[in-house]
């Protein structure tokens, strides 16, 4: 069964864990859809599918290999359309978010978890809350702010709501979209064993993973600028990887120090004393979805710093060219957060999952044509 | 294990008529490799060697490793024969009087006895020395014996490998070999040339070099703005085939860091590496090349260069060089 999407820290947070997703087209939606509800449904939550009517004809054609009708249930899935959540911050659209969020299943399912021992794989999940996957219809600006003061407020509906968008969007359509869903979900991989696994132990060793990474995108049907920026994409995600791992391992040793700054930890680039960062990849035809993994042996981040973006519509007008850089890209933050943006754009989508004992950074990468 | 990236390029270390002085950058056994077969090579045409290194555990230098079964080819014939001289490293302190005066009059005396003994030109390479770099005093030591090197192969045929094992030097001592011979060194992963005015980089540029690669730019920027009448430091990507945000990031720090009115000019630069710099942030002392003109469309035009002068008159950019000849027949003429 494919694994669907992992969603923020295992701890349960209050409101609502609302995520963005860009989208190709109405074939991608699906196709990136289609897992994160089986996992969904896997994990036996509520499942609510607000979409257009051709969206939802395809997408339970692929899950239960049959014909939809104009408001299906299928098997846990609840199909709406658009009108349930399109005027944005309104009275229906709260009502909508608060009535899947209340329903007594996913009260049953949230209070089933307290029985659950520590390392039961469920708690690297949220706490079974209900998952809304929704076609983000832009609003006005008021709308926005709304739809926002209901699903970011601490107190808001304790609900999974993803968003998709479609990444050739008008780039204003774009640019709100991208205010209003700071974290960016990303699918889960291609069914079947990974392609490709392997470690990272020490900066030395990221060329050859370029190299594995290369020949496998090139096996998927990568090729031309799609592979170099599917590679390099990878690389700087292991990158980070890496050195969350050097942090990892410092504070196993009670030095709270991150070493994961520029540069290597050591002259060998040596993350002495870590775990190294695992990577596995999975391709699919003209997809790669690359994990870098990285224990953290149960330490967290001071916040969830899952960030993501996709590629940019085009090169970003610098403020000041003279001034340098805040921050370096690539760092872990002393608070043992990082950004992932500069890996974004160069990948289709990246982010950032936090579970009990691990850290993955996610990237996907599309292949042209 | 890959193949250094030096292979089938090593004829550009030997430029006929003219003298080289490059650093082979590398791990212990790469560097052994590149060495022996470097040396081998100046054997074979028929280059007077002199090597300085360490002896570990025996005063015999027919027991060291560049004559042995992994050695040079043809080095222990060569030993044998007088053309291939060896000197550790205790030795050249003690005749040298531990001062870059001394070493400079034995290197002179060296390539002076070459040429008495009929040799048409000269090769000198030392190894990694572990210098423990720890003042500035000592860097500028250093650069004073490196720039030694630049002056001897600017007015003879001597070619110079300086051998330096990353694994094992100091960190400060990696990063000053690494600025003093950005003119001409050879790593793993990357490598870097000065020609025709112009830093030519090649390889993959990625964090696990970042440190030395940054403080190959340092040196590069420093030596450009030796000379004011064209501070600039013109560099070349084409052979970049990798850079990642790291080593993009030192560059721009670097460019950053220059001094003032001193620009960086990227030339002929591939549409991924320049969209990694513009990711990474682009001072306004960087600028393009704009007769490379792929994929500079969102590029501001005031960074956007096209009125570097395609040709200048020669000049040596190298000191001490007087340009008056550089053949066989010139003698060394000892320092008062």
């Amino acid at each position: 069964m494919t694994r669907g999407v992992s969603t923020a820290a295992g701890t349960p947070r209050p409101g609502a864990d609302h995520r963005g997703l860009l989208v190709v087209d109405r074939a991608d939606l699906v196709a990136i859809a289609a897992p994160m509800v089986a996992g969904a449904l896997a994990d036996r939550r509520r499942v609510v599918v607000v979409v257009d009517r051709a969206t939802a004809r395809e997408l339970a054609d692929v899950l239960a290999d049959g014909s939809a009708t104009a408001r299906p249930t299928l098997t846990g899935v609840e199909f709406a359309p658009p009108s349930a959540l399109d005027r944005h911050g309104s009275a229906a659209f709260t009502r909508s978010l608060n009535e899947w969020a209340g329903s007594e299943r996913a009260g049953s399912e949230r209070a089933g978890l307290d029985d659950c021992g520590p390392d039961d794989p469920r708690h690297d999940r949220t706490e079974a809350r209900p998952f809304v996957l929704t076609q983000y219809v832009p609003g006005t600006p008021d709308e926005e702010a709304g739809a926002r003061a209901v699903l970011d407020a601490p107190n808001g509906p304790p609900v999974t709501v993803i968003c998709a968008c479609a990444s050739d969007a008008e780039p204003s359509v774009l640019a709100e979209f991208r205010r209003g869903h700071r974290l960016l979900a990303s699918p889960g991989p291609p069914a079947g064993a990974p392609a490709l696994r392997t470690t990272v132990g020490d900066t030395e060793a990221l060329a050859g993973v370029r190299r594995e990474v290369r020949r496998v995108a090139t096996a998927a049907g990568f090729g031309g600028s799609d592979l170099d920026r599917a590679v390099l994409a990878v690389h700087e995600a292991a990158v980070l990887g890496y050195r969350l791992a050097c942090r990892a391992a410092d504070h196993a040793d009670g030095d709270g120090d991150a070493k994961g700054r520029l540069g290597s930890p050591d002259t060998a680039g040596r993350a002495t004393g870590s775990t190294p960062c695992r990577l596995e990849v999975r391709t699919g035809e003209g997809r790669l979805v690359v994990d870098v993994v990285v224990p953290t042996g149960g330490h967290r981040p001071d916040d969830d710093a899952a960030t993501g973006s996709a590629r940019a519509d085009g090169p970003a007008e610098p403020e000041d060219l003279d001034e340098p850089p805040d921050d370096l890209l690539g760092r872990v933050r002393p608070d043992g957060t990082v950004d992932v943006d500069h890996v974004g754009r160069f990948c289709h989508a990246v982010s950032v999952h936090d579970r009990t004992r691990s850290r993955a950074i996610r990237v996907l990468a599309l292949a042209a044509g | 294990m890959p193949s250094p990236a030096w292979e089938g390029h090593e004829d550009a270390w030997r430029t006929p008529g003219s003298g080289a002085h490059a650093l082979l950058a590398a791990p212990i056994e790469d560097l052994r490799a590149g060495t022996a077969s470097w040396v081998g090579r100046e054997l074979a045409a028929g280059s007077k060697v002199y090597y300085k290194g360490w002896l570990e555990g025996s005063t015999n230098p027919e027991h060291h490793w560049i004559v042995g079964p992994w050695g040079a080819p043809g080095g222990r014939e060569a030993i044998g024969s007088g053309q291939l001289e060896f000197l550790d490293y205790p030795t050249v302190i003690e005749r040298c009087g531990g001062t870059n005066e001394g070493l400079f009059r034995l290197q002179l005396d060296e390539v002076e006895q070459a040429f008495d003994e009929g040799w048409g030109t000269v090769a000198m390479t030392q190894e990694t020395s572990y210098r423990p770099m720890l003042d500035a005093a000592e860097a500028t030591q250093f650069a004073g014996q490196e720039r030694a090197f630049d002056l001897i192969a600017s007015r003879w045929p001597v070619n110079t490998l300086c051998q330096l094992s990353l694994h094992d030097e100091r960190d400060t001592a990696v990063w000053e070999s690494m600025a003093v011979h950005h003119r001409d060194l050879q790593s793993l992963q990357w490598s870097a040339r000065i020609l025709e005015d112009r830093w030519y980089l090649s390889g993959e540029l990625d964090v696990h070099v970042a440190r030395e690669f940054g403080a190959a730019v340092h040196g590069a920027l420093r030596s450009a703005w030796r000379f004011p009448e064209r501070p600039d430091l013109e560099v070349d990507l084409a052979a970049v085939s990798f850079l990642d945000t790291a080593c993009a990031q030192i560059m721009m720090l670097a460019a950053r860091s220059a001094a003032r009115y001193q620009r960086m000019i990227l030339r002929r630069v591939p549409p991924l590496v320049r969209e990694v710099i513009e990711v990474v942030g682009r001072p306004r002392s960087v600028f393009y090349d704009a007769s490379y003109g792929v994929g500079l469309a969102n590029t501001p035009a005031a960074h956007v260069v096209d009125d570097i002068p395609r040709s200048r008159a020669p000049r040596s950019r190298r000191p001490g060089s007087t340009g008056t000849g550089t053949g066989a027949s010139e003698r060394p003429v000892r320092p008062r």
